[in-house]
């Protein structure tokens, strides 16, 4: 050791070379960690690769290099104001309520890829939208990737400046190169491992988390050396913090609100956050953990921030750079490991950000920027052969590395200087211009496309004129007469004072007026504008997420080949897992095989999967270019009409139900109504029958008991008995003989004798039929023989005996003192009609409906002869005759009309 | 469910008692902030709890959704 221990500042420090091996030991470390930890994944044990505490570890991605060492050096500026970094996403975990849960729903529920996928996708798929918010962020995040090179590169120059007295100062321009290219390395071996980014890095995600570790014990461990070891405890520090520069209280209230504003915003909307807050969840239960795990690690990280500050102002030499006070201030007291462990805490924090930036980035440069522009320029696109994975993955290491080497040059460029808070910042004000479009589209179904657009492009162009080009300092991209007095010397449009406004600070100056003017803009815009209908579907599955957590449809049935569709979906997915989606699809619908019927909903599902992978426009381009252009369906757009539209409709659709259930109602009492008077009459005519059968029975049993007694009566009166017993049995045969007619009749059994008649000769010969009746009474019939003669072909007996009926009905039951009937017969329509119209009172309403049922007889009259089987008959005579016989109410007395074709369809047939 | 929606509102206007103070000493600020910070996590850890347990009134869907991913 006392070869390589050097007297600076009479301390002795940590050899340089045992600090790069220790740094390569520890990469080594993390990249077994990500190994098991993918290696445990893929065997399917998940076990505490899932919990709670690892995605609480892992959202501190947050506390990058610049809270590890910048925070000290804030505090040792600015006192307490650096609190607000950490007070702004506090406040975001513990609402998680409000907004988390909501972003996290519908991250998964869409299969969100990252902030610019999300964008798209809840603005109707819109790629435009996604390429904008990539460039910001990629411009935006840069910077602060850059600033982490810097923080490891100074970290190891505080190392090398002790080793220098005795040695060659390495390079740092070198040092930082090799840093940014081992990232580069780790992000592409375990960020690219797979292409569903819904498929979380694993390996990548528990690195994280013990670097989360890492850096926390080492933050603790030197505020507890700071605090104990140092000073003698915490009173002794609060005494030091009142005798330091900053012991009066002097915040300034706006940059207050301001930051603790600032900071939440960028915790949503900054792309690493989303990455492990939404796309690497795992379940939405992590998130109720985290709301109070993760300010409780801001929390701690923040706790020794301004005991180390206080004792390092007042420990080391005035000029010392307070942003290293956390490597400075140990290395100062000769606690060699500790400082090699706040090291190593630096370094974790630097890489885990860079890290999962470059994931999140190269996953958003890749979807909707590499993969438009490929598929644009292969016009064929996704039907060729070949496999888009391998062109996918590729896209994406390449922008890891494109990012890693932009943030690289950046640093290069910039010159490394510059207080390390400042570059965050700006970084943050940046990323946060997406908050408008981000919150407006998941809280407010009105926002639009256009707005979104307007918005993000206003809010950006005022933060890159106010804040980013003259953060590069007086002079390098702006002049100083620029900043003075604004361009060409309007003084309204000075970068640091718009439209005037003097005196504010510059970054409460930027954050307000591009904060205000995107969100104007993006409300303006959404007002003005009108969204397209998949952006209005998109708009309600995400706003309404916890309703209804499907994906919109937008595809109808098509002429797409399911083949088709595999072959592409085999390309992005993988053969594998392609072809177990589609045989899950076509089991589902009952098939056997790969290829499923290529339904609506088969699309959407298979859509989403899509585009987990490459993000939701592209997914959507690529179907399209199979499927040809998506349309909405009126019912999708029936579930996007606002609920009052819904409500509305679905009340209409009750009134017409309970209108159909009354009228079924009302044909139900009808038909109840009906069957009670037909059972009625049943029991009458039962009892009727009865007594028309018992009457003769009687009077012949009567008779032939009279006959076989032989008795003293003479041949006369035998004669007499036999006649009447012969009538009786006559009169009952009558009547068995009418109920066989009628039940072959009704069965279709008849057969039925067709001929040329003519209508006249048919009426005359039942009009002479019924005036020979026994007992008739005298009934006058009046007819118009001319009008009657019509040629007629048909079974002619068969229609007499209809008309006998009828007529015989008249004489019987026409009750008006001098009887008439009127027969009129006429051709109507192409059908013969015949009426019969007597001047008696008629048939009441009532019992209309039931006259032609089998033995109905209106019992109100003096019965006479029939049985009620009469008119059941006719009515099925005329049926076989294609006729009908009904009732014709109103014509001042009982009319019947017979209406049947002039030549029967049956004996057409037959010719 | 409504105390979670609450507790980021009072959390944050607590946070913002800072501003209209007009003198004081960093030493106080701190020792008010830090306080507040850890009431608000208690706060936040206690409402965690009751609404994992509460049945998911108000979201239908199942929590884990993220199962169907097969693997490449």
């Amino acid at each position: 050791m006392k070869t390589t221990v050097q007297q600076i500042w009479g301390k002795t420090v940590v050899p340089f070379n045992i600090l790069v091996l220790v740094c390569i030991l520890y990469v080594i470390l993390l990249f077994l960690v990500a190994f098991g930890a993918e290696k445990r994944a893929a065997k399917g044990q998940l076990g505490w690769l899932r919990s709670p505490l690892i995605y609480t570890l892992s959202l501190s991605v947050y506390c990058t290099a610049w809270t590890f060492y910048g925070a000290v050096g804030y505090a040792a500026r600015s006192g307490l104001e650096f609190v607000t970094i950490y007070l702004g996403p506090t406040l975001v975990m513990v609402g998680w309520w409000w907004a988390l849960r909501k972003l996290v729903r519908i991250g998964r529920a869409q299969r969100v890829t990252s902030v610019a996928d999300l964008i798209s996708s809840r603005y109707g798929k819109s790629n435009a939208l996604g390429v904008i918010v990539t460039v910001m962020a990629v411009i935006g995040t840069t910077p602060y990737i850059a600033l982490q090179l810097q923080s490891v590169t100074l970290s190891f120059a505080v190392f090398a400046n002790e080793r220098s007295a005795g040695g060659a100062l390495p390079d740092l321009n070198s040092t930082a190169l090799w840093v940014a290219a081992g990232l580069a390395v780790f992000t592409i071996v375990f960020g690219t491992r797979s292409l569903d980014a819904n498929e979380r890095h694993h390996g990548v995600v528990t690195a994280i988390a013990l670097e989360a570790v890492v850096k926390l014990a080492a933050l603790l461990a030197v505020g507890v050396f700071v605090v104990w070891g140092v000073a003698d405890g915490p009173s002794d520090i609060l005494a030091r913090i009142d005798t330091s520069h900053f012991s009066q209280w002097q915040i300034k209230g706006e940059r207050w609100f301001t930051l603790i504003f600032l900071s939440a915003a960028a915790f949503l909307t900054l792309p690493r956050m989303f990455q492990v807050l939404v796309v690497e969840n795992v379940n939405e239960r992590h998130l109720a953990t985290a709301s109070w795990a993760f300010p409780l690690y801001l929390f701690l990280i923040s706790l020794f921030v301004v005991p180390i500050a206080v004792v390092g102002l007042s420990a080391l030499p005035e000029g010392t750079n307070p942003d290293l006070f956390v490597l400075t201030v140990p290395l100062n007291y000769n606690a060699e490991g500790l400082a090699t462990l706040a090291f190593l805490g630096g370094f974790s924090s630097a890489t885990s950000m860079v890290i999962i930036a470059a994931i999140a980035l190269s996953t958003m440069v890749s979807n909707h920027i590499v993969m438009p522009i490929w598929l644009s320029v292969r016009k064929v696109g996704a039907t060729v052969s070949g496999d888009v994975r391998g062109v996918v993955l590729m896209s994406r290491r390449v922008s890891i590395g494109a990012i890693l080497a932009l943030g690289y040059l950046y640093y290069r460029f910039s010159g490394g200087g510059g207080a390390l808070a400042a570059i965050g910042l700006v970084s943050f004000a940046g990323v946060a211009q997406v908050l408008p479009a981000l919150l407006g589209g998941i809280f407010w179904r009105g926002a639009t496309r256009n707005g979104a657009v307007a918005g993000l492009i206003i809010g950006f162009s005022v933060w890159a004129y106010s804040m980013f080009i003259p953060s590069f300092g007086e002079g390098a991209l702006m002049s100083s007469a620029m900043l003075t007095d604004g361009p060409w010397g309007i003084g309204w449009l000075r970068p640091q004072a718009l439209f005037g406004i003097q005196g504010l600070d510059p970054l409460v100056h930027a954050v307000f007026w591009s904060m205000a003017l995107n969100t104007s803009a993006f409300v303006i815009g959404s007002l003005v504008s009108f969204p397209g209908p998949i952006e209005r579907l998109q708009g309600a599955q995400f706003v309404n997420v916890f309703e209804h957590s499907g994906t919109a449809r937008g595809w109808q049935g098509s002429a797409a080949e399911a083949e088709d569709l595999l072959v592409m979906a085999q390309r992005i997915l993988g053969a594998q897992q392609a072809q177990a989606l589609f045989q899950a699809e076509s089991q589902g619908q009952g098939r056997d095989g790969y290829l499923p019927d290529v339904t609506a909903d088969f699309i959407g599902k298979l859509e989403r999967e899509l585009t987990g992978s490459v993000g939701a426009a592209t997914a959507h381009a690529m179907l399209g270019q199979i499927i040809g252009g998506s349309t909405v369906s009126v019912h999708d757009l029936m579930a996007v009409a606002d609920e009052t539209a819904q409500m509305l409709e679905y009340s209409s659709q009750l009134e017409a139900k309970s209108q159909e259930l009354a009228r079924t109602g009302r044909q139900l009492r009808d038909a109840n109504e009906k069957l009670k008077e037909l059972s009625i009459q049943k029991d009458a005519f039962l009892s009727q029958i009865s007594h028309e059968l018992r009457t003769p029975m009687t009077s012949i049993r009567a008779f032939s008991e009279i006959l076989m007694d032989g008795g003293d009566a003479g041949d006369e009166y035998r004669q007499k008995y036999s006649t009447i017993i012969h009538d009786e049995t006559i009169r009952l045969t009558r009547l068995l003989d009418d109920l066989l007619d009628l039940s072959v009749l009704e069965n279709g059994q008849v057969t039925l004798n067709y001929s040329s008649a003519n209508l006249n000769d048919i009426i005359s010969s039942a009009v002479a039929a019924t005036s020979s009746l026994d007992g008739a009474r005298a009934i006058s019939i009046l007819r118009d023989g001319g009008r009657e003669n019509l040629p007629i072909t048909t079974d002619a007996d068969r229609l007499r005996q209809v008309f006998i009926n009828l007529i015989a009905n008249a004489t019987k039951y026409c009750d008006a003192r001098v009887p008439e009937l009127a027969i009129k017969a006429r051709l109507r329509g192409g059908m013969l009609v015949v009426d019969f119209v007597d001047n008696g009172s008629g048939i009441a309403k009532r019992s209309q409906s039931v006259i032609f049922e089998k033995f109905s007889r209106l019992s109100d009259h003096a019965a006479a002869g029939g049985a009620g089987l009469g008119l059941a008959i006719c009515r099925e005579i005329m049926t076989n005759l294609g006729g009908q016989i009904s009732y014709l109410p109103g014509q001042g007395g009982g009319a019947f009309r017979v209406t049947m074709p002039p030549i029967a369809p049956k004996a057409g047939a037959v010719k | 469910m409504d105390a979670a929606r609450v507790l980021p509102i009072v959390g944050g206007g607590l946070f913002l008692m800072p501003l209209i103070w007009t003198a004081g000493s960093t030493r106080q600020g701190i020792i008010y902030i830090f306080a507040i910070w850890i009431g608000l996590i208690i706060a936040a850890a206690l409402l965690s709890r009751i609404l994992i347990k509460e049945p998911q009134s108000e979201n239908h869907g199942a929590t884990d959704l993220g199962q169907d991913s097969g693997s490449v």
